[in-house]
């Protein structure tokens, strides 16, 4: 159903929605303010919340690199917003889902996981899959995959600061909030400075070298969190 | 806008973009990631650059306000006001079990001040195999702690990791599993100085706050 020349921009928009769950922020380094104030709150506390949600997107490195690779060939709004909800629908549902029931998945593998798809969306962006395999793996599925797996990390982590039980969902759903909130302003950012870009001829010149430079970049995080999953994990 | 497909590579460039990704995140997780973020520095170039100064066991940045008397039985806790109140709940509780376990026999009992949003270790030194038997409580607020034990002469940064929780207590017996420090990292994360005394027992040379 998909027509042949659609199909890299499917692929191209799911790592995207990986990325943009990105732990990186809670996964290494709630910063002590922050630490602090997850350990001390006792109460639903939504502004907070939003807060802690949308600067976890805006900070995360990972989450920036693989917006980049993402919205790299994506050249139309319409698909930008359908990946985006994809994996915001994808990391909700494990968020909500793990802090609810309590249930752990090892930041460490998730962090790696997310390193492997910022990888991936390098090769895929060098046209990767479609010279080697012949095919595009469905993008779509992909972003929302990645958005479970990111949701389960994130639902660790927010576990380790053991949150008040009552009205725990008001908090949760206030941070998801934030998440978006900080997605769409990271997004707006990364937008222009594309748009700015490809409209010179360096844009085409350059992006062999950056999309190989965004894989390069997912095997440093991913040989980062797998070493640290061997010794702590 | 238009919707333009992204270029596929020759296969020769997909192997050269692909080799050069791995070779060059080889290289900056060998010599810089690994070596500053756990210590593993294999080519030694993360210790030239003293990237190693930066993983996790640096982290414990020592801070002390006070440490007093070295020896200090529960009861003579000072201070005033809260702490008096609960200073003196513990001694209760203290005193009441001292019939039933080892409480006099403690060989040393320290009074450890934590810093409002500081963390500090307190080490002894234990052969292999020796024991050291602890308990500690804090005035009632808990700590962020990790129990463990480094290596002799070890500069990889490596521990070994016996406890580590939250918590305003902790009592047990400890058999090291090898000769080095032993003993607690302690994280204040409230905003407000935390005491903690802490009663120790076995073979072992007390190597205080680092």
């Amino acid at each position: 159903m998909t027509p042949a020349t659609q199909r890299p921009v499917w692929l191209i928009g799911l790592p995207f929605f990986l990325c943009l769950l990105s732990p990186s922020v809670f996964a290494h380094g709630v910063d002590a303010n922050t630490e602090r104030f997850l350990l001390a709150n006792q109460g639903v506390a939504i502004g907070p919340f939003l807060y802690i949600g949308a600067m976890h997107m805006v900070t995360g490195y990972d989450h920036l690199l693989f917006l980049i690779g993402v919205i790299f060939f994506l050249f139309r709004t319409r698909d930008v917003l359908i990946y985006v909800s994809l994996f915001t629908l994808g990391h909700s549902l494990t968020l909500l889902f793990g802090v609810l029931n309590n249930m752990a998945v090892n930041p460490f593998l998730i962090d790696a996981i997310i390193g492997l798809s910022i990888v991936y969306k390098g090769f895929d962006n060098l046209g990767g899959f479609r010279r080697l395999f012949g095919f595009q793996p469905n993008t779509k599925i992909a972003v929302m995959i990645f958005g479970l797996f990111h949701g389960f990390g994130l639902a660790t982590k927010l576990q380790g600061f053991s949150l008040p039980q009552a009205e725990l969902w008001k908090n949760l759903l206030a941070f998801n909030v934030g998440v978006e909130l900080g997605q769409f302003i990271v997004l707006l950012y990364i937008l222009i400075a594309l748009d700015f870009w490809r409209r010179h001829k360096s844009f085409y010149s350059f992006s062999t070298a950056t999309n190989t430079l965004l894989m390069t970049g997912g095997l440093i995080l991913f040989g980062y969190q797998i070493t640290g999953y061997l010794i702590n994990g | 806008m238009n919707n333009i497909s992204p270029p596929i590579q020759s296969l020769k460039s997909l192997i050269i973009a692909t080799s050069f990704a791995m070779l060059l995140a080889a290289i900056i997780l060998i010599s810089a990631v690994l070596p500053a973020e756990y210590g593993i520095d294999p080519t030694g170039l993360g210790k030239m650059m003293g990237l190693t100064a930066l993983s996790a066991q640096s982290k414990a940045t020592s801070q002390m306000l006070a440490i007093t008397s070295p020896v200090l039985p529960p009861h003579a806790t000072e201070v005033s006001g809260q702490d008096q109140k609960q200073a003196t709940n513990q001694s209760t509780g203290s005193t009441e079990t001292a019939t039933k376990e080892q409480l006099p026999q403690w060989q040393d009992s320290v009074k450890i001040m934590v810093p409002a949003g500081e963390g500090l270790e307190y080490k002894f030194h234990l052969v292999k195999g020796a024991s050291l038997e602890y308990s500690w409580a804090t005035d009632g607020a808990q700590l962020y702690f990790d129990f463990h034990g480094e290596p002799k002469g070890d500069k990889t940064g490596y521990f070994k990791s016996f406890k580590e929780s939250t918590d305003n207590q902790a009592n047990g017996t400890l058999t090291a599993p090898f000769e080095g420090p032993h003993g607690w990292y302690w994280e204040n994360k409230t905003r407000s100085p935390i005491t903690i005394i802490l009663n120790t027992k076995g073979s072992y040379r007390i190597l205080g706050l680092m």
